[in-house]
């Protein structure tokens, strides 16, 4: 314990230095600001932030960068509630409930506790990186193929959680979300499948793309399509810009379960982080006595799901800093950086250069203070944004994700795409499909297929690996668990309804 | 048992035609085994999965009853989807003024209160924008005036 | 600045002076195609590089990340681009093997390119997981080629440098292993240090960290000598596999057609670039060093394309993998 806290002393004497602190605001401002355009999440914001760090020290650049991550991360959970555009895979969520409080004039307390509930996690969530760091690294090197199969698997259930409306139509989204994951070439032999010959999709359909397209340009039809009826859809009520005690007394519970997922979860090399956010809100939803509010504005479904991300977006950087494994995109970018700074990530940076690695964990901390300080004032002009006439503000949505999606790959491909998948996610409305389940499978699939083919190599074709082994046997009983837990009302309603009917 | 819903059955419709289209595109890949599975194999279990869901859904819109079709605002659509389309095709050889311009201005159209002049002005001022935030502070490789 | 280009370019025709448009370019600032995505090791050979450049030069070296397709968008749009030495392209060996692994490629990579220089070769190593029980290079060819049903081999995604170097390494041992997929680097390395799977070869970049934190074995290294960040290595010659010479090796290029005067003012640049000791200190703690001098021309570079090419060609082809 001693040990922990003269290693944080360690990191936070190196970070706190006026300068450090000057760079970790000014990245954690600028990423907020480039964040916050629609289309531009992080990997765009950080890949776009990325060059002005390279004139600095490489303790000052990390610091920066940490500022730009956090920046760029809250930044898309502010789109995603304000126009219900997720800027990642993780702010899908928040777009649930974030953006129906938006609706309802409540895009402030949304804002504030999305904020607040980031750095309780973040908080509790450095220091369990500080503590148990190399030690949970290498329990979660105990995940294999077999074990990532099957906690995909367990997440795929759980997705049918989110949806509001038909579990029948949900499972369907599932499995086109699964299908355009699978588009792009195949991992074993590199053959295109349902490419259409295009070479833009050889590696398959790029995350923002499919995300701009059927969240935010689908939202802006159906915006524009209720405004020509109902001038007030989004401007106008505002109520309150702070959450109200009530707020946050319903919050606090799902904060403290968020971070403890949250946490779990973004200690796994294999992109854990990226099922918190959907664990949390199915637990929410599952332990809430009002189910019913959820998808129509419950303040719960905002705080639990952004405090998982957070803390797991924390906790990520354990095997990135003592693996030197990046889980996913926006960590590989991280890599990217650090060894641009001539920091190659791996087992040895702990030992051979302390100063940078708890420098660096103490700058987590510090990105996650600054962007409350930064953003708990910005609300109430975020709000305020939402007070521009709608006849002016969608041509801008459009024009900043049309140039969002551009930079990504310099690509006029993936912005036609945007416009196609525009009109599904348009289709998708009017059908009463809703598009959450699609885009998380549509994450998870490809992990859920590489990880089911590698196993089997792995174990020469014998499907017994999956419950010979005892994390993974465990996973399948979690998931079938959920299926029951998930099947078993929607089964109940339907007899409710037959009951009804024969009345 | 009585009354029927459109709205189904063009979901579920359009769940077939995609499963088709998808079917169309991997029907010449390997499909492998079970235990040693090729590169179609995924894909086939999933286009049937969403076709069998569709043929469900859209079996259930003849059946069960449920909301009807709802009218396509496409007053709205057009203008939004072609200024995409626009954009798209204009970034590279226009360059950021004139693709900017043209997005807004094309989308423009499908706002409902539209007044021109405001837009015009709002529209200068966004392109501006753009122009000093991605080329001037943060030197994105875009071009802002047409090549020749 | 198009006119300023133009009237410079007038003058320089008037006065019949051929140097004269070296010496006003570059005139604005140049772009530097990386295909692929932004903090990938290439992007950052790319960045480092170009930072260097933009200071010999006088004019921002703006790298631009078109990923997509294996690298081949990327050096499609580069090959299609303006002949004048303002677009550039930054490629790793796929250039060389996408002729063999892409069957419907637009351009061509062996002519439709003007070199402007070799910049570095990355060496691979073979390493394995921990646990093991191979001793030295001898023995893990022992070892796998009496395992041959229960040893597997990991690497990155088609084409990418570690299955090249696998393909090559099964080829030379004469013994097929059950190779295992990833899409990319990371998870691959993932489970090599958690012992899912047993053996790789990739390069130093991604196994340096991984081999001096002891959290995997390392064998031999794949290039003629040995690398100074890693010692005790010995290379794949001395080790007893003398047929598996790989490197990851990057290269500069413009479009054909490019004159040879604006060639050769990119050429100087790049050779600063490779003198200068930031690069040089980077490079060596990405486990590489800069090409020598003389390896660094457009002539070499040419050359070496080709022969790359043909080289690849076999090893690719007997594999029976394509990527489109």
């Amino acid at each position: 314990m001693d040990q922990v806290f003269s290693n944080l002393a360690l990191g936070f004497g190196a970070a706190v230095t006026p300068i450090n602190l000057g760079l970790c605001f000014i990245g954690a401002l600028v990423g907020t600001l480039i964040g916050v355009l629609p289309g531009l999440g992080p990997i765009a914001t950080i890949a776009i932030l990325l060059p002005i760090t390279f004139y600095l020290d490489p303790l000052g650049a990390l610091i920066m960068l940490a500022g730009i991550y956090y920046g760029a991360q809250y930044g898309g959970s502010t789109t995603a509630i304000l126009v219900n555009m997720p800027g990642e895979t993780s702010s899908v969520v928040t777009t649930l409930d974030g953006h129906q409080m938006a609706r309802q004039g409540r895009a402030g307390p949304a804002l504030a506790i999305a904020a607040l509930g980031s750095f309780f996690a973040g908080s509790v969530a450095t220091f369990l990186v500080a503590l148990f760091g190399p030690l949970l690294a290498g329990i979660a090197q105990k995940f294999g193929p077999a074990e990532y199969f099957s906690l995909m698997l367990t997440g795929l259930v759980g997705a049918t959680v989110l949806a509001s409306g038909s579990v029948v139509k949900a499972v369907a989204m599932i499995l086109v979300g699964l299908l355009l994951g699978s588009v792009g070439s195949d991992i074993e032999t590199g053959e295109p499948r349902m490419t259409f010959g295009i070479p833009q999709i050889a590696e398959g359909i790029n995350f923002t793309t499919l995300a701009v397209g059927l969240f935010g340009i689908a939202e802006i039809l159906r915006n524009l399509e209720k405004h020509a009826e109902d001038r007030s859809v989004l401007g106008g009520r505002i109520i309150g810009l702070m959450p109200t005690w009530r707020d946050i007394k319903q919050s606090a519970l799902p904060v403290l379960r968020g971070t403890g997922i949250g946490s779990v979860l973004g200690i796994l090399p294999g992109n854990g982080a990226v099922l918190a956010p959907y664990a949390s809100y199915t637990l929410e939803k599952k332990l809430s006595k009002t189910p019913s509010r959820f998808g129509k504005g419950a303040i719960e479904g905002v705080a639990g799901p952004e405090s998982a991300n957070n803390a797991g977006a924390q906790t990520s950087f354990i095997p990135l800093l003592t693996l030197g494994i990046p889980p996913n995109a926006v960590m590989a970018m991280m890599v990217g950086a650090m060894t641009m700074q001539g920091i190659i990530p791996g087992p040895t940076v702990m030992t051979e250069n302390p100063t940078l690695f708890w420098g660096m964990i103490a700058s987590m901390w510090i990105g996650n203070a600054m962007l409350v300080i930064i953003n708990l004032p910005l609300v109430g002009i975020w709000v305020r944004l939402l007070r521009v006439p709608y006849r002016l503000l969608f041509p801008a949505i459009l024009l900043f994700c049309c140039i969002g999606v551009y930079t990504i790959n310099s690509s006029h491909v993936d912005v036609l795409l945007v416009a196609l998948f525009g009109l599904v996610g348009y289709f998708l409305l009017k059908h009463g499909f809703e598009p959450a389940p699609l885009l998380l499978a549509f994450v998870l699939g490809p992990l859920l297929e590489e990880n089911l083919r590698r196993a089997l190599l792995i174990a020469r074709g014998d499907p017994a690996i999956f419950i010979t082994r005892p994390i993974s046997a465990f996973l399948l009983l979690v998931a079938v668990g959920l299926l029951a837990v998930v099947l078993l009302p929607s089964v109940r309603k339907r007899r409710e309804e037959v009951f009804h009917e024969e009345d | 048992m009585r009354g029927r819903s459109a709205q189904d059955l063009v979901g579920g419709l359009a769940l077939v035609a995609l499963s088709v289209l998808a079917f169309s595109q991997i029907s010449d890949l390997d499909m492998g085994r079970a235990a040693r599975m090729g590169p179609g194999y995924f894909p086939t279990l999933l286009a049937g999965g969403v076709g069998l869901f569709g043929v469900f859904i859209a079996g259930r819109g003849l059946i069960v009853a449920g909301p009807g079709l709802d009218s396509w605002g496409w007053r709205h659509l057009l203008p939004v989807i072609v200024a995409i389309i626009f954009f798209s095709f204009a970034i590279r050889p226009l360059g950021m003024v004139v693709a900017g311009t043209g997005i807004v201005l094309i989308g423009s159209f499908a706002a409902p209160d539209l007044r021109w002049r405001e837009t015009l002005l709002f529209g200068a001022g966004l392109v501006l924008f753009t122009v000093l935030l991605f080329k001037v502070a943060l030197n994105l490789p875009l071009a802002i005036w047409p090549r020749f | 600045m198009r006119l300023k280009t133009f009237a410079v370019a007038a003058v320089a025709l008037v006065a019949a002076a051929g140097s004269a448009f070296a010496q006003s370019f570059p005139s604005r600032p140049i772009t530097m195609v990386v295909p692929f995505a932004a903090g990938g090791p290439t992007d950052t050979v790319a960045r480092l590089v170009a930072q260097s450049m933009s200071e010999t030069l006088g004019q921002q070296v703006v790298v631009e990340n078109v990923g997509g397709a294996g690298g081949t968008l990327g050096a499609a749009r580069v090959a299609k681009a303006d002949a004048d030495g303002y677009t550039l392209l930054l490629h790793h060996i796929g250039q060389a093997t996408s002729a063999t692994l892409y069957r419907k490629l637009p351009y061509n990579p062996a002519t439709d390119f003007a070199g402007i220089g070799l910049v570095t070769d990355v060496p691979m190593t073979i390493v394995a997981k921990k646990e093991f029980p191979a001793k030295d290079l001898k023995e893990l060819v022992a070892y796998v080629k009496a395992n041959a049903d229960k040893v597997t081999l990991a690497n990155a995604g088609v084409g990418a440098a570690s299955h090249l170097c696998g393909m090559l390494f099964m080829k030379e041992i004469g013994t097929q292993l059950t190779t295992v997929p990833y899409k990319g680097t990371g998870p691959a390395m993932n489970d090599l240090v958690g012992g899912q799977v047993d053996v790789m070869c990739d390069q130093t970049t991604n196994t340096t960290g991984q081999i001096k934190g002891g959290a995997i074995k390392a064998y031999a290294v794949t290039t003629p000598t040995k690398v100074a960040s890693l010692p005790d290595l010995p290379t794949t010659k001395d080790a007893g596999l003398p047929g598996v010479q790989v490197a990851v090796w990057h290269g500069l290029y413009a479009p054909k057609g490019t004159p040879a005067d604006v060639v050769q003012k990119l050429n100087g640049a790049l050779l600063a670039a490779l003198k200068n000791n930031t690069v040089k200190a980077r490079f060596a703690e990405l486990g590489t060093e800069p090409v020598s001098a003389d390896r660094a021309t457009p002539q070499v570079l040419d050359a070496f394309v080709k022969a790359e090419i043909e080289r690849w060609r076999p090893i690719i082809q007997d594999a029976g993998v394509f990527a489109d």
